[in-house]
């Protein structure tokens, strides 16, 4: 009998232990180039508010995909407007804001073996890798290169696509690649290359390469952590925010 | 009787929690008809890769599970047996740490002029990683239920080693190897970590069925849900085909 | 016929036996694990002894001091194990044919072959069963006409009869030393059961904890301890 009570009397603590701990963490979707930025974040916010946050990362459009199947999550940052503009009319987000804008770049293991100097090397035999299509990296990396075939020429997008071997899930697959060695070459953000800690080399691309990637932020609209939520959410576009990001090559928008 | 009960509900859960998520997903399958061409390319280039891996892993599996079924070799046994505990992902860096291009054996194969990483002969050779363990664990049942006894005989009727493995041996372990090759080919079709890390992700040239779901999941759930009910409806297809024969030929 | 000098050590055992046989049968008769079976595996070439020499019809087929050890397909022995070991996936046929097919004998040869072994045995009509479709008597037949067929030169039995029951024991032991006469190939049997032998009229051989301990009263056969 005693045994029952007992046994009882731990699922209860476990329940209500577990609802108390849900008000004390913040769940945090985000683009898996934010990754070293709200890392950052995350840790003073932590610190300033008790709360403990948690934090995934992935592709934007996987992320997108994953609260449209019902993961439970406070907040979403994404590097595209498309992804959370998609869930805002749903309805999952509420009012989606920028917060920090990116640059592409094209990075080379630093040992560089194809000898690539520019982005016109691109057109050679070499094994080039970029985030899928439905990537916001994917997508931003397919629309410089169709800019630039005002530049070079109608053929030069197709070309170059031409020599893509791998169509990675996230930015941060297209970097592992590169870093690795066993791409030529890439297309990433600045902040990435940043990243990598010296294991590429960046390869600017031209400033006809016209292209402005975005990062959004929402909370969600079924947010267990509301108050979190927001709070997570100011603090992300107050001053020691953007100080934070711009530290990591974000550029923000003022 | 409240023991046979007890068999029964276990079976009932157990099923549900199995049959469930396949039932959902073949409710997806009417998208079938509507894949898009990347779907189709990465059917015909899971069968052709599971297909190639599996025959590679047979061959090259048979003639190890037969000496493991013999010798002592528990050391080499445990080696075989790493790619079926790694985790896909680790599998694929493994793969990458011995053949990419600045690999142990790669920057060999770079100097020939061989690059393995991003190629067709490296989802092969992803699947085959992972699938061989299972085959030769198969295998090794079958032929270590073939008595030395009935070898020994065969030798003293006059046949050499290699002929009584053939004649006598091999016949015998059918089942084990048949069994093995189903092992093999699911686990192939259904490879993806290594895959994606070693071979990459693109269409119609290293995007199997496994990587086309997880790309399509990104997009929508619906071209996804078709293309697994695709893949569930081929995996089922193989496992009836190889039960039955098998067992007609166990049963012969 | 039989030349057999065999010492091997295992497991706390010592199997130590020298005996020249020259009859149409001998018989191991002992306990269970006295190191007959083990006898018979070594004159089969299935086991090694450690030291010794084993000649078969004047052929040595094994000795220590000289390096020579014949691969048991090279040995010209019929052995029929405790077992049996029949091959399951094979009819009768099949059974009887398979030493005849390993050497690349001729199809008109084999079934010429296979045949007479049949009608010898009395297993007429049972070409195409399958084992586990045959009683415990067949099986014994087909056995011992699978080692017969190919005409070896010494034949090895090992308690070919104890699992059988006594009434098909009793119609067997006839049969089979009548065999053993009509075919003139020599045997060695090895039995626990003392009747079985005399029956066969072998030349007996005791055995106990691997080695001789007495011998027949027929002065043909020389045994050491």
């Amino acid at each position: 009998m005693a045994a029952k009570h007992a046994l009882l009397l731990l699922v209860f603590l476990l329940f209500f232990q577990g609802c108390t701990a849900k008000e004390r963490t913040l769940s945090v979707f985000a683009a898996s180039s934010l990754r070293e930025a709200f890392q950052d974040i995350a840790e003073e916010f932590e610190a300033q508010h008790g709360v403990r946050v948690e934090m995934n990362f992935a592709g934007s459009n996987t992320l997108r995909v994953q609260i449209e199947q019902g993961a439970t999550a406070d907040v979403f940052a994404s590097a595209s407007e498309e992804h959370i503009l998609a869930l805002e009319r749903k309805g999952y987000v509420e009012q989606a804001k920028p917060f920090a804008g990116n640059r592409l770049v094209l990075i080379v293991p630093a040992s560089n073996p194809a000898g690539i100097e520019s982005v016109q090397d691109l057109r050679g035999d070499v094994k080039l890798v970029i985030a899928g299509e439905a990537v916001p990296a994917g997508r931003y990396a397919r629309e410089a290169l169709r800019s630039l075939d005002s530049v070079y020429g109608r053929g030069f997008s197709q070309e170059v696509l031409s020599r893509v071997v791998s169509n990675e899930d996230s930015v941060r697959g297209v970097l592992a690649k590169v870093a690795l060695g066993e791409a030529d070459a890439g297309i990433v953000y600045a902040t990435d290359a940043l990243a990598a800690d010296g294991k590429v080399e960046v390869v600017e691309l031209p400033p006809e390469a016209e292209v402005e990637p975005r990062y959004y932020v929402g909370v969600l609209a079924n947010a267990e952590n509301r108050e979190a939520a927001e709070a997570f959410v100011d603090f992300l576009l107050s001053r020691r925010g953007r100080q934070i990001l711009r530290s990591h090559g974000f550029e923000v928008v003022e | 009787m409240s023991f046979r009960l007890l068999l029964w509900a276990c079976t009932a859960l157990a099923a549900s929690f199995v049959l469930l998520p396949v039932l959902a997903v073949l409710a997806g399958a009417g998208g079938i008809a509507r894949l898009e061409q990347e779907a189709v390319a990465a059917v015909k280039l899971s069968l052709l890769t599971a297909t190639l891996s599996t025959l590679i892993v047979a061959a090259v599996g048979t003639p190890v599970a037969y000496l493991l079924s013999r010798a002592e070799l528990r050391l080499l046994e445990t080696a075989l047996s790493l790619p079926m505990v790694l985790p896909p992902a680790v599998a694929g860096i493994a793969l990458l740490a011995a053949f990419g291009r600045e690999g142990l054996v790669g920057r060999y194969l770079a100097e020939v002029g061989i690059s393995l990483p991003f190629t067709t002969a490296a989802v092969v050779i992803a699947q085959s990683f992972v699938a061989l363990p299972l085959y030769v664990r198969s295998a090794r049942a079958g032929f270590a239920s073939v008595s030395r006894n009935l070898e020994g005989v065969a030798y003293t009727l006059g046949a050499g080693e290699l002929a009584t493995f053939l004649r006598v041996t091999l016949p015998l372990a059918k089942g084990g190897i048949l069994a093995g090759i189903v092992l093999a080919w699911s686990r192939a079709v259904g490879e993806f970590g290594a895959t994606i890390m070693f071979a990459g992700n693109l269409a119609g040239k290293t995007q199997t069925m496994p990587l086309a779901v997880y790309s399509a999941l990104q997009v929508s759930m619906q071209q996804a849900l078709a293309l697994s009910a695709l893949l569930v409806l081929l995996s089922l297809a193989v496992l009836v085909t190889f039960e039955g024969v098998s067992r007609r030929q166990v049963n012969a | 016929m039989l030349e057999l000098r065999i010492f091997k050590s295992f497991g706390g055992f010592e199997l130590s036996l020298e005996l020249e046989f020259d009859g149409s049968c001998l018989a191991l008769v002992g306990e269970n694990g006295s190191g007959k079976s083990t006898t018979l595996r070594c004159i089969a070439g299935l086991e090694t002894p450690e030291r010794g020499r084993i000649a078969v019809a004047g052929r040595v087929v094994f000795d220590s001091e000289l390096g020579v050890n014949f691969p048991p397909q090279k040995r010209s022995v019929g052995y029929v194990p405790q077992g049996l070991e029949l091959f399951p996936h094979m009819s009768v046929y099949e059974n009887i044919a398979f030493g005849l097919r390993v050497r690349g004998i001729p199809r008109a040869e084999v079934e010429r072959r296979v045949s007479e072994a049949v009608e010898v045995l009395g297993l007429g009509g049972l070409e195409r069963r399958r084992i586990p479709q045959l009683s415990g008597g067949q099986r014994q037949r087909v056995a011992l006409a699978r080692a017969l067929v190919i005409e070896p030169e010494l034949l090895l039995l090992d308690e070919p009869f104890s699992a059988l029951d006594a009434a098909t024991k009793r119609s067997l032991l006839p049969e089979l030393r009548r065999l053993l006469e009509d075919s003139g190939i020599p045997a060695v049997v090895v039995s626990h059961d003392r009747s079985e032998v005399e029956a066969l009229r072998a030349k007996v051989v005791e055995m106990r904890g691997g080695r001789v301990v007495s011998r027949s009263r027929l002065a043909v056969v020389e045994a050491t301890a």
